[in-house]
């Protein structure tokens, strides 16, 4: 168990000298894949370029918002929509109904920091409009009636939590 | 830039527009943006905020 700790770093050492001896011309380390502001973590997304991009649309409205509507907010609302039916699905394939009501949990309330990160305040409640239909209401009765984990077992087991969710 | 002009034809803007009932400078400037930049890449910009958004999500 402790001969492979000493053999890791003898070998390192051994295994460089060549390489140093050979000239490498690489004497940095790699950079790394992605510059941070490309990065998919979430907040990775240059919020403060798309809040900008945003303001064009209400700025050129001149007071009217018709076509920061018509321009962003109603393909958004189509993009979300298809998003998370397709989520939907998958979650509805993969996870137990506590489980399914906790990501749409979270989900309704990423989309809502998500208007107040880049977005204007009048898609907030469209927005979650469209999230709560389709991750809810659409499969409302699908949700409820599941064998093992459904209202009627959150109820037999007592699950508080669980159905201060609905 | 609608700023400089702004300032620039401020004299025009405080008399003869108001007396001719033309639009503001400002919404003038705002509105010729819109047709010269903003239709023209309106739809680009579109989709790469969209594509942001479902890299965000």
């Amino acid at each position: 168990m402790s001969a492979v700790p000493r053999l890791g770093p003898g070998a390192t050492v051994s295994g460089r000298a060549p390489a140093a001896a050979s000239g490498h011309p690489t004497s940095r380390p790699p950079s790394p894949p992605f510059p941070p502001h490309l990065r998919r973590d979430g907040h990775g997304e240059d919020a403060g370029l798309l809040k900008r991009c945003t303001d064009v649309f209400v700025t050129v409205g001149q007071g009217s918002l018709t076509v920061y509507a018509s321009g962003l907010e109603a393909p958004l609302l189509a993009a979300t929509r298809a998003y998370y039916k397709r989520k939907s699905q998958d979650w509805l394939a993969a996870l137990s109904t506590p489980d399914y009501l906790s990501r749409a949990e979270r989900a309704l309330v990423a989309e809502a920091q998500r208007v107040e990160r880049y977005l204007h305040e009048c898609t907030e409640s469209p927005l979650l409009a469209v999230v709560e239909q389709e991750l809810l209401t659409a499969h409302a009765s699908a949700l409820l009636d599941r064998e093992g984990s459904g209202l009627t077992d959150m109820l037999k087991h007592d699950r508080g939590a669980d159905l201060a969710r609905l | 830039m609608n700023k400089w002009m702004h300032r620039f034809f401020m004299y025009l803007d405080r008399y003869h527009v108001q007396h001719h009932a033309l639009p503001k400078l400002k919404e003038a400037g705002t509105a010729a943006f819109k047709r010269a930049v903003f239709d023209a890449v309106q739809a680009d910009v579109t989709g790469a905020m969209l594509e942001a958004v479902d890299r965000d999500r």
